[in-house]
């Protein structure tokens, strides 16, 4: 397993690493910083976050870890980097996700990410299977509606107004949580 | 961009690791609904099948040629070409033309058979009454028998010359399209079922008729 290569600390589980989850971690990258150059630059950043994390983290599932460590520092490197220039994919997609978000006038409450995305899984799960990985693919791995329109054989205009009952779908269960961002 | 969606944005990144896993796997259902088109019309396909084989068996879809015993169509004159099968291919001449009454099984007795008719209206428009006291002399069930043509004669007109030239002849199968009458009906049951019922042109006061038995003629008489 490329995990314990991480453990052992062998130089070679970055490559096994790119080998088995370039792909994937570029495609995410890329997905949400439009920039390949960027992206290249994030994926580069996870794997030294990865060789850093771990042995004292053991991910269960290393895809999904790495692509929430290539989000963070996808987001890291937006931050960084918004003021000179305008990443694209991130900026539509953060754009739609202020559908989501309750009223301003009723955020009142922080709450921790990790709790929030318990919440996030929560409603995902009572979603069809379907309208769950289209969430997910959006919203998470940054696919662009025109991307997954195609995947799913339809129009982009369908598939956004699916995307926002989603998004209004999300944003009535975080408020019925409590949940204020 | 407000900070509000970036911690969102935190959230959904936290988001269980087997729904993306589940999400990244997932394939939609595009292939299914090309199944179901395919499915649908297999489907169809069976269903006209199905249907066209129920109405062949029913008998209200029938082969275009050869199976109809009974045409509708006046077929006399035209001879063996459309007598059915189980007739003879020639009578002989001095056998009496309704040789065919003495076959059916529930006859009554030799030479008699039950002749019901129904009402020329109630078949198509092709056979559209023209007789409006059809119902009367040809009601359901009302016993006809077949008789030659002295039968008639003796029982009309006992000085009745049977040579006369200008009356119908004798014998059955002299009988054209020529000597038939009013048309009353067709034979609604039995072995002459579908059989066409004419007054006698020669005769059309008198209660006898021709029968038309598939380009055969018979007379019959009621008993």
């Amino acid at each position: 397993m490329i995990v314990d290569l991480y453990w052992d600390r062998d130089e070679n589980a970055i490559t096994q690493t790119d080998i088995k989850y370039g792909a994937f971690c570029r495609g995410l990258a890329k997905n949400i910083l439009s920039l390949m150059e960027d992206a290249e630059e994030c994926v580069n950043d996870t794997y030294h976050k990865a060789w850093m994390s771990m042995p004292s983290e053991r991910p269960a599932k290393l895809k999904a870890w790495l692509g929430r460590v290539v989000r963070n520092t996808a987001l890291d490197q937006w931050r960084k980097n918004h003021a000179q220039r305008r990443y694209g994919g991130m900026d539509v997609m953060l754009s739609e996700l202020e559908d989501c978000l309750p009223d301003p006038k009723t955020v009142e409450q922080e709450m921790e990410a990790a709790e929030l995305g318990e919440n996030i899984s929560r409603w995902l799960r009572t979603l069809s299977r379907e309208d769950r990985a289209l969430f997910v693919l959006r919203y998470w791995k940054g696919e662009s509606v025109s991307d997954l329109a195609k995947k799913w054989r339809t129009t982009p205009s369908k598939l956004s107004q699916k995307m926002y009952r989603l998004r209004q779908s999300l944003k009535s269960e975080l408020e019925k949580e409590g949940v204020y961002l | 961009m407000s900070e509000s969606v970036i911690r969102l944005y935190d959230g959904i990144t936290n988001i269980d690791e087997d729904i993306i896993e589940e999400a990244e796997g997932y394939v939609p259902n595009v292939i299914n609904v090309n199944w179901k088109r395919w499915g649908a019309l297999a489907a169809s396909l069976v269903i006209i099948g199905a249907g066209a084989f129920g109405l062949f068996r029913s008998g209200l879809l029938k082969p275009a040629a050869g199976e109809e015993v009974y045409s509708t169509d006046s077929t006399a004159g035209q001879g063996e070409d459309n007598a059915p099968a189980a007739m003879p291919a020639e009578v002989p001449a001095e056998e009496p033309a309704y040789e065919w009454a003495e076959e059916p099984a529930e006859a009554p007795a030799e030479d008699t058979m039950e002749m019901p008719v129904e009402e020329k209206d109630a078949v198509s428009e092709e056979t559209a009454p023209v007789n409006p006291i059809l119902h009367v002399d040809f009601d359901p069930g009302t016993g006809y028998q077949a008789v030659c043509y002295r039968d008639i004669a003796e029982r009309y007109d006992p000085l009745f010359d049977e040579h006369d030239p200008e009356f119908i002849r004798l014998d059955a199968n002299d009988i054209t399209e020529d000597d038939l009458g009013e048309e009353m009906g067709r034979v609604t049951e039995g072995e002459c079922a579908g059989c066409r019922v004419y007054r006698i042109g020669a005769l059309p006061e008198v209660d006898a008729y021709i029968l038309d038995y598939g380009g055969w003629y018979g007379f019959i008489m009621s008993e």
